[in-house]
């Protein structure tokens, strides 16, 4: 089959590999459909993630048809079509039954490489590095799906892809980042990226019932697609205007009550800061660039709630723990737990309170994917969310 | 995953002769540094430049043992750098024998004390050697919590775990909250040498009994051992499927 591969820093190749195969009693085959570029992607692509290897096949975003199944896999049919969440869990452990699908204890067979680096390991994800298992991901023609039992998702006919793919991951994740915010209605919420994850936080603060809901970005085109389809009431453009200075004046002087970063590791900055973050971040003394982390706690009312869901791979400088602590906030982040949420939200969509299409900004062929790449990092042509059609 | 158990840091008076060896260290070599001549004529040797130099660079010395047994007081290697020390003033002293400015009275009345000195060092240093092989952790511990209750576990476990038990001690006990079953084994750790080859030949031990109780737990949670695309193959592997007939 023909698979998305990860060859080295901002070297993708669409290479024939051999499909894939069932391994475990409760897998599934699946022949893929649809599947798109995260910005979790570009981590890897920008060469920020560790433990990746030549040939590892990439992309965890994705849904198709099932085409064979494992014998423990009774509830699905060939043929049945599904959307796959990113994490991959077992369902039966003590993190699963609480609900921590991105924690599962049994999911990741190299959980002592994370042990090391994190102290615990996560579950197992697709196409995401050998420290979250080393399983080959979705940006391909097939995928096998461990788990695929608790896992798979079954999508009504009428739905089309483009409506129901993103609940693999981004719907979920944005949803996720405004539900550990606790919004309430009435709330003022701060989103830090206007990327589709960001998009899908201000989409779900609006569904929560937030009465002001600020965008923060650099790109126009994301700004406007703030405000215009996910419910932005406004927009801050960072290179424009003192965040801080503009969030007070924003909230008459007291801050917002939720901030959510949908940045993570990359973030873009200006000046003294920005030159500090990059400069430690290539000699690897850090890993990660929190600059909107750092704004984020910084502009947060007191006593509120920051939201972490940017991903953060390692360890940052520069944490203004004091106005964290003296302010009395709560922190609050994870890799998203899908499953919890696909549901309800599809229930969201058929219910026709929101459609998640309206991210997307191309479709390409899969054996395009290095263009995209490409085009996604560079946010060229306006580019949004990459749906890949193998 | 795991964790250290350390013996009860023990025996304080091998401790206590050691720092009194580090404390004669200091009285020594400050006598030596600072009063060589006197130092010289006491021990019955002519104080001639040569032997002045000589026990100034022996005072050096004997302020270096004193620094190396207070920074580690209950390590061997600083007591047995001074019985080192004690073969380099005998060989000193018979040397100065040898000269006929010597005088012999006061030169075997050094001597003496020297050996003295040396049965002390040899003693502290092997007694600080014996105890020393006591404290270093002789066994790690490594636990994981299986979602089942205690029953269960204990006897799946003779079903699942294979030889695993035979590596160390077993012990099971319910979770806090009723939340499954904490397994922890103890297992006797490899010697230092020991533990380095398995490192260079990639079977350590404790990683090995570490993974090995991570699949027990899915063998008894999940029913089997949970596979990735690259975990299947030994050793480092592209996460893709493996080589079979294409679709
Ligand atoms: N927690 C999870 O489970 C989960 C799931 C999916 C994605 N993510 C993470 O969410 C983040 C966003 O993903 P995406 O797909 O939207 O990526 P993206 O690259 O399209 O979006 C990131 C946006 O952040 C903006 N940005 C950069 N620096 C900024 C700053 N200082 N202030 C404000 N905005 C800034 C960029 O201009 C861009 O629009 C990534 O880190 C991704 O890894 C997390
Ligand atoms: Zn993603
Ligand atoms: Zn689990």
């Amino acid at each position: 089959m023909l698979a998305n591969c990860w060859h080295g820093k901002k070297d993708v190749r669409v290479d024939r590999v051999p499909d894939p195969a069932i391994l475990n009693s409760r897998d599934a085959i699946v022949k893929i459909t649809s599947t798109t570029i995260c910005g979790s992607d570009l981590h890897l692509y920008n060469g920020f993630i560790p433990t990746m290897e030549k040939g590892d096949v990439i992309g965890h975003e994705f849904m198709g048809e099932i085409v064979e199944l494992g014998k423990n896999v009774t509830n699905l049919a060939i043929g049945d079509r599904v959307v796959i969440p990113f994490n991959i869990f077992c369902g039966v452990c003590n993190n699963c039954q609480a609900g921590l699908s991105a924690a599962c204890e049994n999911s990741n067979p190299n959980a002592y490489i994370q042990e090391k680096m994190m102290g615990h390991a996560t579950s197992g994800f697709y196409g995401y590095s050998h420290m979250t298992g080393g399983f080959a991901g979705g940006q391909a023609e097939y995928a096998r799906v461990p788990f695929a039992d608790v896992a798979a998702l079954k999508v009504p006919d009428h739905l089309t892809d483009e409506q129901v793919l993103f609940l693999s991951d981004i719907f979920p994740t944005g949803y996720f980042g405004a539900d550990l915010a606790e919004i309430k209605p009435g709330h003022v919420v701060a989103v830090w990226g206007a990327g589709p994850v960001g998009q899908f936080s201000i989409a779900s603060a609006r569904m929560m019932g937030a009465e002001r809901i600020i965008a923060i970005d650099r790109f126009p085109y994301r700004l406007r697609m703030a405000a215009e389809r996910a419910g932005a009431t406004d927009i801050i453009n960072y290179e424009e205007v003192n965040v801080l200075e503009a969030l007070k004046e924003l909230t008459g002087g007291r801050g917002p009550d939720a901030c959510i970063d949908a940045v993570g590791m990359e973030a873009h900055g200006h000046g003294a800061q920005f030159a500090y973050d990059r400069a430690k971040q290539m000699a690897r003394i850090e890993l990660d660039r929190p600059i909107a982390l750092r704004e984020a706690i910084m502009s947060c009312k007191n006593g509120g709630v920051v939201s972490v869901i940017g991903v953060y791979g390692g360890f940052i400088d520069k944490f203004p723990m004091g106005a964290l602590m003296n302010r009395g906030l709560t922190l609050r982040s994870g890799q998203c737990h899908v499953k919890r949420y696909m549901q309800p939200l599809l229930e969201r969509i058929e219910r026709g309170d929101i459609d998640p299409s309206f991210v997307i900004s191309h479709t390409m062929n899969l054996s395009d994917a290095p263009k995209g790449y490409d085009m996604f990092v560079h946010k060229a042509d306006e580019s949004m969310k990459i749906v890949l059609h193998p | 995953m795991d964790t250290h158990q350390t013996r009860e840091r023990g025996d304080g008076k091998v401790g206590t002769l050691s720092k009194g060896l580090g404390w004669l260290s200091v009285g020594l070599g400050v006598a030596e540094m600072a009063a060589p001549a006197a130092l010289a004529r006491l021990i019955g040797v002519q104080p001639d430049r040569r032997t002045r130099t000589t026990l100034r660079l022996f005072g050096a010395r004997e302020i270096a043992h004193a620094i190396g047994i207070f920074a580690k007081p209950r390590q061997p290697m600083p007591v047995w750098s001074r019985v080192l020390g004690d073969a380099i003033d005998l060989s000193f002293l018979a040397w100065a024998m040898k000269s006929k400015r010597t005088n012999t009275e006061r030169m075997v009345g050094a001597v003496v004390a020297v050996l003295g000195v040396t049965v002390l060092d040899v003693f502290a240093g092997t007694s600080l050697q014996r105890t020393g092989r006591v404290q270093r952790p002789h066994t790690k511990k490594m636990s994981v919590t299986i979602n089942r209750p205690l029953q269960e576990v204990s006897q799946r476990w003779r079903e699942v775990a294979g030889d695993l038990s035979s590596k160390g001690q077993v012990t099971f006990r319910t979770a806090p909250g009723g939340r499954g079953t904490e397994v922890s084994l103890e297992i006797p750790t490899p010697g230092r040498l020991k533990m380095a080859a398995g490192r260079l030949l990639h079977n350590d031990a404790e990683q090995m009994a570490d993974g090995d109780l991570r699949k027990v737990k899915q063998l008894i949670e999940v029913g089997e051992i949970v596979h990735s695309d690259s975990s299947i193959h030994r050793g480092m592997h592209a996460a893709q499927p493996s080589a079979r007939k294409e679709r």
